[in-house]
This record gives structure tokens, sequence and C-alpha cells, in this order.
């Protein structure tokens, strides 16, 4: 690695003092720059970059406190370290300065070997934040990308079927989620596959095996066809063993899994054959509330290869509506810890609103239940509704 | 034995520090800026502007101790306490010395640079 020579700032009214300093610091291979007041020092730290700030305290106009006040009161200048240049009788003003957020002081007149060392503690200091500042903006531009490929793998858009509304919405706890969403059309404008799932852990780690579940169940259930699985119970079952058994028995020893409700809907008759692989119970609403929960019907998906999951089948009458969901919503917890409950989600659930503004009704009454607490889990809704 | 005008271990160690060009051109801002701010303590001191008078005199001393010219600095920094402490009154002729002081000084840096 080449080092770059630091851009330093030399501020003294005083002439002498200002060439003194400016040339014992050229001496020690530093680019220096120098201001005669406070003014013009902040002028200059606000057009170019500087790794370090030698600042006098008595100046005319503004200073020494004045301009240091001013720069960590800067977002931008704050984190720049300064040193006060003080004589030996000012001891109290540069504790006043250390106090106020500079880094040290330099007694005047100063001694090179002195200068030099200081110089150098704090000049360490500011590479070592530089670096940390880079390292942090390059995590962060990486985790942009993630939970932009991340999204893609959401569907862009939701099947509209005549007669149906189907609405979806994720809130990440991170920059990504191990909770997804998916729908699509199976057969053109009649049989529609949507999924909701969970995977366990948040942060990186589940946003990958996100996008492996997701993938493995879109592909075994489109691919169910080709394979000659036609009958949708055979479909829903087929594609949720396969995705089980593969995770289990190729990634079993990362422990991952997820807990997936997985549904094939014939929008024709509100026939649904669904498997539950340990997921929160879907609810179906009618004009009188809740009337059904669709339980689970296996384990979840990814811990035992081989093992069975039953498959369901019930009709979504006109005018009932499917709620699913994941437990970021019904863990929710508020500043006090308190989880938000199935009950009072539940009690929100009415077949009567458009799919959409119940989920923006359920959304902000998660929201204020939230409030200044952390949400610490991704908090997925599934609603889809029958017009009566 | 009276102080010398100019310490000359401090200002041969500076001449070593800086080079025996810069030093000049060191020598020079001082005798450049130094009368100036001599010159701001009197109307200063009629003035009771404790803060000019304290930060001219603060400057001459600052600039006194890097050249080693101990008087100076001692002188210098007298009146910047006078000033810091609100006693004024008591600055009397110490002024008048002081522009004395720093016309010997001077002279010793010039020679000491020809």
């Amino acid at each position: 690695m080449t080092l770059q020579p630091d851009r330093l700032l030399v501020v003294d009214d005083n002439k002498v003092n200002r060439m003194l300093l400016v040339r014992s610091l050229e001496q020690q291979g530093h680019h220096v720059a120098a201001a005669v007041n406070g003014r013009e020092a902040l002028d200059l730290l606000r057009a170019d970059p500087f790794d370090l700030v030698l600042l006098d305290i008595e100046m005319p106009e503004m200073d020494g406190y004045q301009v240091l006040s001013a720069m960590k009161q800067d977002l931008k200048l704050r984190h720049i370290p300064v040193i006060m240049v003080t004589s030996v009788e000012e001891i109290e003003s540069a504790i006043r300065c250390i106090e106020m957020g500079a880094e040290d002081y330099l007694p005047k007149p100063f001694n090179p070997v002195l200068l030099r060392a200081r110089l150098n503690a704090s000049l360490e200091k500011k590479h070592l934040r530089d670096k940390e500042q880079l390292y942090l903006k390059s995590l962060e531009r990486e985790l942009e990308i993630g939970r932009e490929i991340q999204a893609s793998f959401l569907p862009t858009s939701l099947p509209q079927a005549p007669g149906w509304e189907i609405a979806a919405s994720l809130k990440s706890a991170k920059e990504v989620a191990g909770d997804f969403y998916d729908a699509f059309y199976i057969e053109p404008e009649r049989k529609i596959c949507f999924v909701i799932a969970d995977v366990c852990d948040k942060g990186v780690g589940a946003a990958l095996f996100m996008t492996l579940f997701r993938s493995l169940l879109r592909f075994t259930i489109s691919a169910a066809d080709v394979f000659g699985e036609r009958s949708p119970d055979a479909t829903v079952k087929y594609a949720i063993t396969l995705t089980n058994n593969y995770i289990a028995s190729t990634h079993g020893e990362t422990g991952m899994f997820a807990t997936i409700f997985v549904g094939m809907l014939d929008t024709a008759t509100g026939i649904l054959h669904y498997v539950n692989a340990g997921h929160e119970s879907p609810l179906i609403v009618n004009s009188s509330g809740v009337s059904r929960s669709l339980d689970r019907t296996g384990p979840a998906a990814g811990i035992i290869a081989g093992v069975e999951f039953e498959v369901q089948e019930i009709q979504i009458r006109p005018g009932e509506l499917l709620f699913a969901y994941t437990d970021g919503a019904s863990d929710a917890l508020n500043s006090s810890d308190e989880p938000f409950g199935r009950n009072r989600l539940a009690a929100l659930l009415k077949n009567s609103a458009p799919a959409e503004m119940l989920l923006y009704e359920v959304s902000i009454q998660l929201e204020s239940h939230i409030a200044e607490a952390d949400q610490f889990d991704d908090i997925t809704l599934v609603a889809i509704r029958r017009a009566g | 034995m009276a102080a010398p005008v100019i310490d000359r271990a401090v200002f041969d160690n500076l001449k070593e520090m800086m080079g025996a060009d810069y030093i000049v051109e060191l020598v020079n801002a001082f005798l450049e800026e130094a009368p100036t701010l001599i010159a701001q303590l009197r109307p200063a001191l009629e003035a009771k502007d404790a803060d000019t008078f304290r930060r001219a005199a603060h400057s001459v001393k600052s600039n006194a101790s890097t050249f080693g010219a101990t008087n100076l600095f001692e002188q210098a920094r007298e009146l910047e306490f006078m000033a810091r402490e609100n006693r004024l009154g008591e600055v009397g002729n110490r002024i008048e010395i002081l522009e004395e002081t720093y016309r010997r000084a001077a002279g010793v840096l010039k020679d000491l640079c020809a």
C-alpha cells in the first residue's frame, strides 16, 4: 500500500508561528496549508479534505474555541482531529479544548520530536477511522445490492383473477429478509399458486436461504406438470416434498429451515389445496369474523428429509377472505416488549375491506404498536379475497 | 550577570532545525510583524481594550520565546498577565522598556542573520 502524504492545516494569526509549524510539518513529509484566522480556516476545511488541524487558541475575530466548536457541530468536519497549539501557561485552555473535542495539545515553543509524536498518534487514529468508514461504506453497498437482488425474487405483480383480489406486503427488519411471498398463475386465468414463508433467523444468512427456498418451490411447482403431476394436490405435495428433501439432505448441517404455507387455488371454484409446513395458521374470514384456521399439516421444511406432508382441501366461498402472515406480525414487540398478539391481529380482519386496504390497515396498526421499538423480525402479510 | 539579549543555544537550535536560509525568513517575518504588534499596545491601553492588549503582548511573547529573546519574552509575558488580570493601570513605563528591549533584540537577530 502506498501512503498518501497527509493534508494538514495550520491555523495561527502569528506569522512566525505559522511559518515555523508549516516548515516543520513539511520537513516531516506532510502537505500543509495555512490559515491566518478562524474564518479562513473554516472556509478551507469546507472546501478541501484535511486529515488534521493544528489550531492556535489566541486569535482575533474568531478564536480557537470558536473554530473548534464550529468544527464539532459540522457533520463533515467533526471527525478531523484537532491539535491545539498553546503556550505552557495556557494549559487550562488546552484542557477546555480537549473537553470540547480536541484530540491533543502541543505546547509552544514546540519541540519537533513532540510534534511528530503527537501528530502521528492523532493521524493514526484518523487513518483507522477512515478505513473503518470505507469498510462500512462498501459493506452498505454490498447489502444494498443484496437487497435489490432479493427484491427481484418477490413477484413484481400479483395475479388478479376475475372475482378475486390478491394483495401482499413484506417489511424486512434488516436490509435483507428471510421472509418471502410468491403468487403466480399455474394455469392462465384460472389456477394460482401462492406461498408465504419464513426462513429461520434474519439477515444475510436467512436471505440466502430465502432465495433457495423460493426458487426450489417455484421450480418444482412449475416443473410438476412436466413430470406428470397435474392434479393440484399432487403438485403441492410434490413441490414441498422435493424442496424439504433437498434442503435437509444438502444443507442439513447449516440447520436452516423455513415455515411455509403453499396453496394452489382454483379461482373458478374457490377450491384450495394446501400444505402448511409449520407455518402460522392462515385464517379464513367471513362476515361474522374468523371462521376457520388452516393449521399445520406437516413440520417446517428443511429439517428432516423424507418426512410426510399432508395436503388439505378447503373451499374459499364467495365473500370470504384468506389472511396469511409471518410471526413477525403476531409477535411484533412494542417498547415495553409486549407482542401484538394473534387475537388482536384476528380482530382487525374484516372480509368487507378490499384486500389491499386490509393489509394497509394491519400494517398501520403494527407500525403504531412497534412505534419507537426496533422491528426485530420481518413482517409479511398476504390477503386473498373472493368477491361476494 | 544580565541575561543575554538572545539566548544563543535557543537560536542555534532553531537555526539547525529550520536551516540557515529559512531562519533568515523567520527573523524577517518577526522584524516585520513585531513593530505592528508593539504599536498596538499603547492605543489599546488608552482605550482600556484589555483583549487587544493581551493578544498583542501574547504574540510578542510567543515569538520572543521562539528566538530565545529572553528579556523580551519576560517583559511581554508580564504585560500579557497584567491585561489578563485586568491590571492595565500598573503598566506604567513598561511599554517603553519593551520597545527598547525589542530594538536591542532586533539588532542582535539581524547581526546573527548577516
